[in-house]
């Protein structure tokens, strides 16, 4: 009976020897670093990781799964939950719980600055990171002038408003938009959307960095009424509208949204303008944090650092055509058409993102008196 | 009245029910024999239909107590409130309550199924009854079938089938047409009777009470006002109520002017200034000399007479004669008074004749006012 | 026989009350009215307390005051929405009255050709979505894209457009339409049930037909008509999905669209979206009171519930006219948007117009083929979960609906009034409101994230409309019924089991088909209260338009429609043809 028991022993040892032995030759084998090391266990453990991000298609979540589950050997019943509602709902839920004590969620990623701040200042919300990653983006990250709270709030990507039109509409055709005072000429009037800048954090936030770097809004406001646009803020409805030319001209819109309609309808390539803001285009850094109290802990963690890897870059740059802080970068080619050069880009960030928030109430008066 | 053996079967004793501030039954007490037909009596709000809800069970009374067959229903001293359906009674509702989802025969064979009879018992005694009410033939059809007086028979069926301990009517009859409620007054009598079971009626006409109880109480304002047997509740009324309440009688004031132990005790009438004199019967009712008391008396009680009797007379005209065929409905103007009076045809009255009234003083009551 | 006459008081020792009350029927009873007295009561507790929280810049920390209500009356938006939403219902309200008392008119009392296999299609607009409607109502009529306006160019020449739904016309047109059929169930029943002599008294009078109709059968079922319009004008104060689509990205937000960013936009501030929903709850309270307390017991005093066969109007040439209401009507409420969406839903992105070498089944095949790579998961699980949700939900809510409506109608005393106004506290939220204060009050328990706590705010929201459904018929049933089963020697459950509820079955199954139907489109409480995992069909519908285009969106929403149709199809033929008509 001890014998048995002895040999069993052994012959468990050795199994979890050989099984620990591949894990580790996989790995290795995928440059993974040891502090990502140290949370694969208890990540694959856990079985699963819950992320809520306004921008993360279904194809960008599965292909993330796909990547995120190779890296680190988590084994194919792990799950990757993507939770994709607009900005303000992720943030919404995410304070919800955070009040309430109550967590399903592991990984928040958006853009609000202001929120991510005051969750770790006042409520300690979100746990601390040991990034190996970290070190690549942070630069980066602090040279346009992006938001972050290392160790516990990271900034892995970002996103920025263009001018988007469609050409093959009526009266489209000589259109061209490479500054805010284009966005106003009246060829364009009664064919522009306007963000609707009460409804959201990023409209506003991208307002209050022009205004910060000389740019006069409230005139281009006044301009822009005459032209008669209409006022919304979600961006694939948007996009909607300029396609099937009922609003052809969008000032604010995701060259991803572009990017993703071309997939679905090649054709619309030639037709869909991807313009720029000579004024300065402002980079929106999408924060990231590990929610401290979720259900799967160290899997959220991994999740974070895999957002700040290559590996992970590749992933959601392919997918959703947004930009990545990692120095050095090179983006997938499919993405490459509808990034632009940020080099070659005069950069806007906002000198106190936290700071901004103050401001919002502000600023959105002066639109509500143009356009509400 | 009389002792029996088994005098005590459903005790009622100081029962009270409120709705909100209002005493619906006020602390009413009465007992009942084994296999005799109890009827409640009186106007709608009187409490009657409370108290038989009591007795179901599908009211809780307030205070007081229920027994029935030495079993206690309801002893609000003792904290007992047995459920209505452990209570064993056989109700029949003013509605009829006939489930209209079911057959008749599933109508009727429902408290035996609760009891978890055997189905060919069940069989047996759905039929059984059924022949006893009459619906031998109506057994199969849907419920929604039935005409109201059949419905009704389906309902006595339903409340009979399990030989409860006591049978409730909710003024059964009340919804029927005058010809079918005066035949089933008599059927329903007659199934009682042949059954036996100890039956507690509701009603408030009192044609029904007179001819099928064994007793009637007369209620008022949730007091009894009398109870008897259905002839010396006619004959002996004890309060004008009553004797208003229960057929028609000529009701005059007066007061009490001797008593008599043995014979007649005489009641003073004042009428037009004049003060006559009447002999009256006292029963065992507490008169003193002096009193406020009512004469009560029937019309088929009081004669007119084209000639002057002897004694004291009281004259009058005929305003009014209605022909009814074994009698003549007479009205007889004695100044402010207007005696009701039941005059054999022979008599041949017309309007506008001079009579005389007189009195069968044995039939005269003096009654409480 | 003994009687006596004594009079005693009674006198009620307090130990004596309590042991008698410990039955079957007072416990579960209890219990229900408890689990509805928290259920309805604990949200709107929140909603109160919160109202009056004015939250800091931060989004973190709130102090007591009534800046929320100085934000609600003075900030420009939200009055502007304030009065947007009084625009839209009032605007609604007319329409929605107009056309279903004319509907209503032409099916009971006229010769109308065809008028009997026509009603049940006028009712379908009442079982369609709302939102879907406003979807397939922009891509009918936007004023440069829209089908209507593209044709109407095409032969009249003209360079603008003829009709133009993004507006706070297009959603009254919209809201109008698809509530019609509310104010036609409550005025078909009474025309139906009117006592024919009425009208034929005042033709006797030298009235003519129009005259008469004008004159006794309108004013004889205004109750009705005051009913319906009242509940048009409440749900469409509370309607969010049309004003979503159509109203708010084009300057015309209502008070729900409002409080819809509120709840989840990116300023979210629970605090001031309760402020804002107290003041809805305050304008549809109100008018909920006076159609309760006021309209509805005048219903019948005028219209016999006999079962009157009456006389149809012959309308002679004009009944073609009327027949022409009728299609007209089907036509613009379900058969012009469901060809409109069919038709955005086979291209891969809308252009504006058809274009047929890109049609293709892509959509379809991405929103139901669950297996494919390229599936949408929102989709498929938002099908699953809104049956889930809508066959247990419908389940409870009708158990719940038949012992409330038995404690109301057939217990008395305080507790029954009490559950009786409780009833109608859900009627007057909207559910976007309701949904909130749904949400704070669950988040802590372990429903949370769960399908546990849609089901809760549907249950919580819209029992009242299967109650309803058993309350008007356990009115018409005798409670001699009940107590004659009991007399019978069967306890209460038995009683309930074999009594009650069989003769209640007609408005149980009523309810039930109801308020699975309801469940199957609901939107506004699902927005605020899903979660990974748990969204439903409308999230879905929304989600695709929020994140994926008009196409996949329109493809959702033809299957929802279908599921929608087809349930109604099935439970015609099960329940027979009462089960949907009035």
């Amino acid at each position: 009976m001890k014998r048995s028991l002895r040999l069993f022993s052994i012959w468990l040892f050795a199994v979890a020897f050989a099984v620990s032995s591949i894990g580790f030759a996989t790995l290795a084998s995928a440059g993974v670093s040891p502090q990502e090391k140290k949370l694969v266990r208890a990540a694959k453990k856990e079985g699963a990781v819950t992320l809520i991000n306004p921008l993360f298609s279904d194809r960008t979540a599965k292909r993330m799964q796909r990547v995120f589950i190779k890296r680190y050997g988590l084994g194919n019943s792990f799950r990757l939950n993507n939770i994709r509602k607009g900005t303000g709902s992720t943030v919404a839920t995410v304070r919800q719980e955070i009040k309430a004590g109550k967590f399903t969620i592991d990984v928040h990623l958006v853009s609000a600055p202001g929120f991510f701040h005051a969750a770790q200042k006042k409520k300690k919300a979100f746990a601390k990171l040991d990034s190996a990653h970290w070190k690549d983006n942070v630069e980066l990250v602090e040279k346009a002038g992006q938001y972050h709270n290392y160790p516990y709030v990271v900034t892995p990507l970002a996103y920025t408003f263009q001018p988007v039109w469609n050409s093959s509409c009526p009266g489209m055709k000589n259109i061209n938009v490479s500054s805010y005072a284009d966005t106003v000429q009246p060829a364009l009037t009664g064919k522009t959307i306007s963000p609707d800048i009460t409804k959201s954090f990023t409209y506003t936030n991208t307002v209050i960095s022009l205004i910060e770097n000389g740019v006069n809004m409230n005139a281009i406001w006044d301009k822009l009424k005459a032209t008669k646009p209409i006022v919304e803020f979600r961006t694939e409805p948007k996009i909607q509208m300029v396609i099937a030319c009922e609003r052809p001209f969008d000032m604010h819109n995701l060259s991803g949204r572009v990017y993703q309609n071309v997939l679905k309808k090649p054709g619309l390539a030639k037709k869909l303008k991807i313009g720029y803001y000579k004024e300065g285009q402002v980079l929106l850094g999408n924060q990231a944090a590990a929610v401290k109290g979720g259900p799967h802990p160290n899997a959220g963690k991994l999740l974070v650092d895999f957002l700040l890897s290559k590996e992970g870059a590749d992933v959601f740059v392919e997918g959703e055509a947004i930009y990545s802080f990692r120095k050095g970068y090179t983006a997938p080619a499919a993405a490459r058409p509808y990034l632009l050069d940020l080099s070659k880009h005069k950069l806007l960030g906002l000198k106190d993102w936290v700071g901004a928030q103050k401001k919002f109430k502000k600023v959105r008066g002066e639109w509500i008196k143009r356009f509400k | 009245m009389k002792e029996e053996k088994n005098s005590d079967y459903l005790i009622i004793e100081n029962l009270v029910k409120y709705f909100g501030d209002d005493r619906a039954v006020d602390g009413i007490s009465f007992a009942i024999s084994e296999g005799k037909f109890l009827t409640l009596l009186g106007p709608s709000g009187c409490g009657k239909t409370t108290t038989l809800m009591c007795i179901a069970g599908l009211h809780k009374p307030d205070s007081g107590e229920i027994r029935v067959g030495g079993k206690s229903f309801t002893s609000l001293n003792e904290n007992i409130f047995l459920e209505p359906e452990k209570r064993d009674i056989g109700m029949v509702f003013q509605s009829y309550a006939i489930w209209p989802h079911m057959t008749v025969e599933k109508n009727i064979s429902y408290p035996l199924e609760i009891r978890n009879f055997e189905s060919s018992e069940i069989e047996d005694r759905v039929m059984e009854v059924a022949r006893l009410v009459g619906l031998d033939d109506m057994v199969g059809k849907d419920a929604t079938q039935l005409s109201g007086g059949q419905q009704q028979r389906a309902a006595l069926a339903r409340a009979i089938v399990c030989n409860p301990s006591l049978l409730l009517f909710d003024e059964p009859l009340s919804n029927l047409d005058l010809k079918l409620r005066e035949r089933m007054r008599l059927e329903l009598k007659r199934i009682q009777n042949e059954v036996g079971i100890t039956s507690v009626y509701v009603t408030h006409d009192q044609a029904e009470a007179l001819v099928m109880s064994d007793d009637i109480i007369v209620m008022s304002k949730g007091k009894i006002e009398q109870s008897g047997g259905p002839h010396s509740i006619y004959a002996r009324p004890v309060n004008r109520y009553v004797s208003n309440f229960i057929g028609v009688a000529n009701l005059l004031k007066g007061k009490i002017s001797s008593v008599s132990k043995t014979g007649l005790s005489e009641i003073n009438i004042s009428q037009d200034g004049k003060n006559i004199l009447m002999p009256c019967v006292l029963d065992d009712k507490k008169f003193r000399e002096g009193d406020n008391a009512v004469l009560s008396i029937r019309p088929e009680n009081v004669y007119a007479l084209r000639e002057k009797p002897e004694g004291t007379a009281i004259e009058g005209e005929v305003i009014q004669t209605v022909f009814l065929g074994n009698y003549i409905d007479c009205r007889v103007q004695w100044g402010k008074f207007e005696w009701k009076v039941q005059a054999h045809p022979r008599e041949r009255l017309k309007k506008g004749d001079h009579v005389y009234i007189r009195l069968d003083s044995n039939h005269s009551m003096a009654v409480l006012p | 026989m003994k009687n006596t006459t004594t009079t005693i008081q009674p006198n009620i020792e307090p130990q004596s009350r309590w042991r008698g009350y410990i039955t079957t029927e007072n416990i579960v009873t209890s219990l229900t009215s408890l689990i509805i007295f928290v259920a309805i009561i604990l949200p709107l507790f929140w909603l109160v307390v919160s109202s009056f929280e004015v939250l800091d810049d931060m989004g973190f920390d709130t102090e007591w005051g009534l800046g929320n209500y100085y934000e609600v009356f003075q900030g420009r938006v939200i009055r502007k929405a304030f009065f947007n939403t009084l625009m839209i219902s009032t605007g609604t309200t007319v329409l929605a009255t107009f056309l279903g008392v004319l509907l209503a008119w032409i099916n009971a009392r006229t010769n109308c050709p065809w008028r009997d296999k026509i009603e049940p299609f006028n009712l379908i607009p009442f079982f369609l979505s709302p939102f879907v409607g406003a979807i397939a109502w922009h891509n009918l009529a936007a004023p440069k894209v829209g089908f209507l306006n593209n044709i109407a160019r095409a032969i009249f020449g003209i360079e603008s457009h003829i009709m133009n739904v993004d507006n706070i016309f297009g959603v009254i047109w919209v809201t109008g339409i698809f509530f019609t059929p509310l104010v036609y169930l409550f005025v078909v029943g009474s025309l139906r049930r009117m006592d024919p002599s009425l009208e034929d008294s005042a033709r006797t009078t030298g009235a003519s037909l129009f005259r008469t109709t004008m004159s006794v059968t309108l004013p004889l079922v205004t109750p009705a008509i005051l009913s319906g319009a009242i509940i048009v004008f409440v749900t469409s104060a509370g309607e969010f999905g049309v004003p979503f689509k159509l109203g708010a990205p084009y300057g015309w937000d209502t008070l729900t669209t409002q409080i819809y960013s509120k709840a989840v936009g990116d300023d979210a501030n629970h605090y001031l979206g309760a402020a804002m929903s107290m003041t809805l709850a305050a304008i549809t309270g109100v008018l909920i009171w006076i159609q309760r307390r006021i309209i509805a017991p005048r219903e019948y005093t005028t219209v016999t519930g006999k079962g009157f066969r009456p006389n149809t109007i012959d309308l002679g040439r004009w009944k073609w006219v009327a027949l022409g209401v009728n299609l007209f009507y089907i036509f613009v409420a379900v058969v012009l948007p469901l060809i409109c969406l069919l038709i955005v839903s086979f291209h891969p992105v809308w252009e504006g117009r058809i274009i047929p070498a890109d049609l293709t089944l892509w959509n379809y095949k991405k929103i139901l083929f669950f297996w494919s790579p390229e599936s949408i998961g929102i989709a498929t699980r938002g099908i699953i979960n809104s049956f889930i949700l809508a066959f247990s939900g419908a389940t409870i809510a009708m158990i719940l609906s038949i012992l409330i409506s038995y404690m109301i109608h057939r217990t008395k005393g305080f507790g029954s009034t009490m559950l009786d106004f409780l009833c109608v506290i859900p009627i007057g939220f909207p559910g976007i409101v309701l949904a909130m204060g749904v949400l704070v009050t669950y988040i802590k328990t372990p429903i949370y994230a769960t399908l546990g706590i849609l089901l809760v705010g549907y249950i919580t929201r819209f029992f009242p409309y299967g109650q309803r459904n058993i309350s008007s018929i356990m009115l018409a049933i005798s409670e001699e019924l009940d107590q004659s089963s009991r007399m019978a020697g069967a306890s209460w459950l038995t009683t309930l089991r074999r009594i009650t509820i069989p003769l209640l079955k007609p408005g149980i199954f009523a309810g039930w088909i109801l308020l699975f139907v309801i469940f199957l489109r609901e939107l506004s409480i699902s927005i605020i209260l899903y979660s990974v995992g748990t969204e439903t069909l409308s999230v879905g519908v929304l989600y695709l338009a929020d994140f994926e285009g008009d196409p996949l969106t329109a493809a959702l929403a033809i299957v929802q429609t279908i599921i929608l149709l087809g349930c109604i199809v099935l439970f015609r033929k099960v329940a027979g043809k009462e089960a949907l008509t009035a």
